[in-house]
C-alpha cells in the first residue's frame, strides 16, 4: 500500500483543524483559556501536511495546477481550503508573535481558523465520497474524518496546552467520549451497508474480514482504551501525567491504524465488480 | 457535432486481443499499462459452459466523473465528445483513476502522470479510424457518431459485468451474447 503520503496528509491536516475547532470551543466558554501554543502547533501540522501531500503527486512541480477546476472538483477545493487554512494560521501566529493586545482581533482569528479547519475536513471527505469506491463513498467517511479531527486535535491540544486548560479538560473529554461512541455505534450500520452493496463493496467487507479484522479490532481497542485512560487521568485529584501520555499514545496509534485501514479496504467499482 | 462513441459486437469477438496490442503500440505504452483491454469471462459447466470477451477502453462518457474530479483540468471533453487528456497539465494525483468505474485512466509510473485512451484523436482529426478499430480482424469494433451507431447497430451500454450506465453515461454500444445480458 503506497498511500502513506495521503495518510500523513489527511491525519496531520485533520489534527490541525481539530486543534482549531477545540480552540473555538474553549473560546466560547466563560473565562476562555489562552492557548499560546495551539495556533503554532496547528500551523506546524498543516505545513507538514501540505509538504507531505506533494509526495503523493507524480509531478509535484506542477502542483499549482491542482487549483484549476474549483467549479467542479472537490480535490481542487480541498487544496484551496488547505492552502487558505495554512495561510490564516500563519497570519494568526504572526499576530500572536507581534503581541497585539487586540482581543477582538484575536477572537476573530480563532473563529476564522475554526471555520477554515471545518471546511478543510469537509472538502477532504467530499474528495473520497465522490470516488467510485463504495467504502469511501459512504457518509461514514465524513463522520470518520470529523471524529479523527476532534480526537487528534483534542489530544494535541491537551499535550501542548494542558496547563492553560486546567479544569476545563473534563468537558472536552466527555465530548470526545460521545464522538468516539457515536463512531462505534455507526460502524455496524456502515459494514451492513457495504455487505448489501455491489461486488466492490462486498470485496471491501471481505478484506476487512479476511485480512484486516485484527487491525480493526486493535484500532478500536486502542481508541476506547485511550479514551478510558484519558478520563481516568482526570478523575484523580492531581492530573496523572503517565496516564495522560499513555492515553494520547493509544489514541494517536488508533487513529493512524484507522486511516491505514481506510485506504487499505477501498475497492473500486469496476468491470466485473458491479 | 454529435458525441463520438464505440460499438462493440461481442457475438463475433474471438478475444484475439489485436485491438489491445494495436492500442498499446499506437500509444507506446509501458509494460502493464493498457488503454484498451480485452477481458474474458467464462463459467457454467458441461453441457452448458459459456465464455465471452469484452474489449473496452475509455468510454468517453457523456458525464465523465474523471473530467469532473480532475483538479487540474487536464482531462476535458472535446466538442466531438471525446474525453481528451492534456499531459502537460497533469500532476499525477491519480484522482481520475479513483473516479472511473471502467478503469480507463492508468497511472504511468515512469512519467509521473496519468494517461488514457483519447480515441486516437490525432487520427480521427485526419479522417482516419482509431488504431483498435482498424486492427480488429473480426470487424467487431466500430467507432463514429453515437446516434448513428445506435441507428445502424442498436446495442446497449448495460451488460452484466459493467457498472450501471447511469453513473457516467458511457458512449459505448455493445451487442451482447445472451449470457452477458443484464438480468440473465
Amino acid at each position: 500500500m503506497g498511500e502513506w503520503p495521503l495518510i500523513i496528509f489527511t491525519l496531520a491536516m485533520q489534527a490541525a483543524a481539530g486543534v482549531c475547532l477545540w480552540t473555538v470551543y474553549f473560546e466560547t466558554k466563560k473565562n476562555g483559556a489562552d492557548f499560546r501554543l495551539s495556533t503554532p502547533v496547528a500551523l506546524g501540522l498543516s505545513a507538514v501536511a501540505m509538504i507531505v501531500s506533494l509526495f503523493h503527486l507524480g509531478t509535484p512541480v506542477k502542483a499549482i495546477n491542482s487549483l484549476s477546476n474549483l467549479s467542479n472538483s472537490w480535490l481542487s477545493r480541498e487544496i484551496l481550503f488547505s492552502g487558505t487554512f495554512l495561510t490564516l494560521l500563519a497570519v494568526s501566529v504572526f499576530l500572536q508573535r507581534a503581541n497585539l493586545k487586540n482581543e477582538r482581533l484575536k477572537k476573530f482569528c480563532t473563529y476564522l481558523n475554526g471555520i477554515a479547519g471545518c471546511l478543510v475536513v469537509f472538502s477532504m471527505a467530499m474528495v473520497y465520497m465522490n470516488s467510485i469506491k463504495p467504502a469511501w463513498e459512504s457518509w461514514n467517511t465524513l463522520v470518520d474524518f470529523y471524529a479523527t479531527a476532534l480526537v487528534l486535535g483534542g489530544v494535541i491540544l491537551v499535550m501542548s496546552s494542558r496547563k492553560e486548560m486546567g479544569d476545563k479538560l473534563l468537558g472536552m473529554n466527555l465530548i470526545l467520549v460521545v464522538v468516539v461512541l457515536l463512531q462505534i455505534a455507526l460502524l455496524p450500520n456502515f459494514l451492513v451497508g457495504l455487505g448489501a452493496g455491489n461486488a466492490a463493496a462486498q470485496a471491501s467487507v471481505k478484506l476487512i474480514h479476511d485480512d484486516y479484522g485484527a487491525i480493526m479490532f486493535l484500532r478500536w481497542l486502542l481508541v476506547l482504551g485511550g479514551m478510558i485512560l484519558m478520563l481516568l487521568s482526570q478523575v484523580r485529584k492531581k492530573q496523572d501525567m503517565g496516564c495522560l501520555y499513555m492515553a494520547a499514545a493509544a489514541l494517536v496509534a488508533g487513529q493512524v491504524m484507522g486511516r491505514y485501514l481506510f485506504y487499505a479496504v477501498g475497492v473500486a467499482t469496476g468491470i466485473g465488480l458491479v | 457535432m454529435g458525441q463520438k462513441g464505440f460499438y462493440f459486437d461481442m457475438t463475433i469477438c474471438i478475444g484475439c486481443k489485436t485491438c489491445q496490442v494495436a492500442c498499446k503500440d499506437k500509444n507506446e505504452l509501458p509494460v502493464e499499462v493498457l488503454f484498451r483491454k480485452v477481458r474474458t469471462f467464462e463459467g457454467g459447466k458441461y453441457p452448458k459452459p459459456w465464455v465471452y470477451h469484452l474489449s473496452m477502453s475509455c468510454n468517453h462518457c457523456a458525464e465523465p466523473k474523471c473530467v469532473k474530479n480532475c483538479p487540474t483540468g487536464a482531462l476535458y471533453k472535446r466538442k466531438d465528445g471525446i474525453v481528451a487528456h492534456n499531459r502537460e497539465r497533469c500532476i499525477g494525483c491519480q484522482y481520475c483513476v479513483w473516479s472511473c468505474p471502467y478503469g480507463a485512466p492508468n497511472y504511468l509510473e515512469e512519467e509521473g502522470k496519468s494517461g488514457k485512451c483519447d480515441m486516437c484523436a490525432d487520427l480521427i482529426d485526419k479522417g482516419k479510424n482509431p488504431a483498435c478499430v482498424d486492427a480488429c480482424m473480426m470487424r467487431a469494433l466500430h467507432f463514429g457518431d453515437l446516434e448513428e451507431l445506435k441507428a445502424k447497430y442498436g446495442g446497449t451500454s448495460n451488460i452484466k459485468v459493467l457498472p450501471d450506465s447511469g453513473i457516467t453515461k458511457p458512449s459505448i454500444l455493445i451487442n451482447p451474447k445472451p449470457i452477458a445480458k443484464k438480468g440473465v
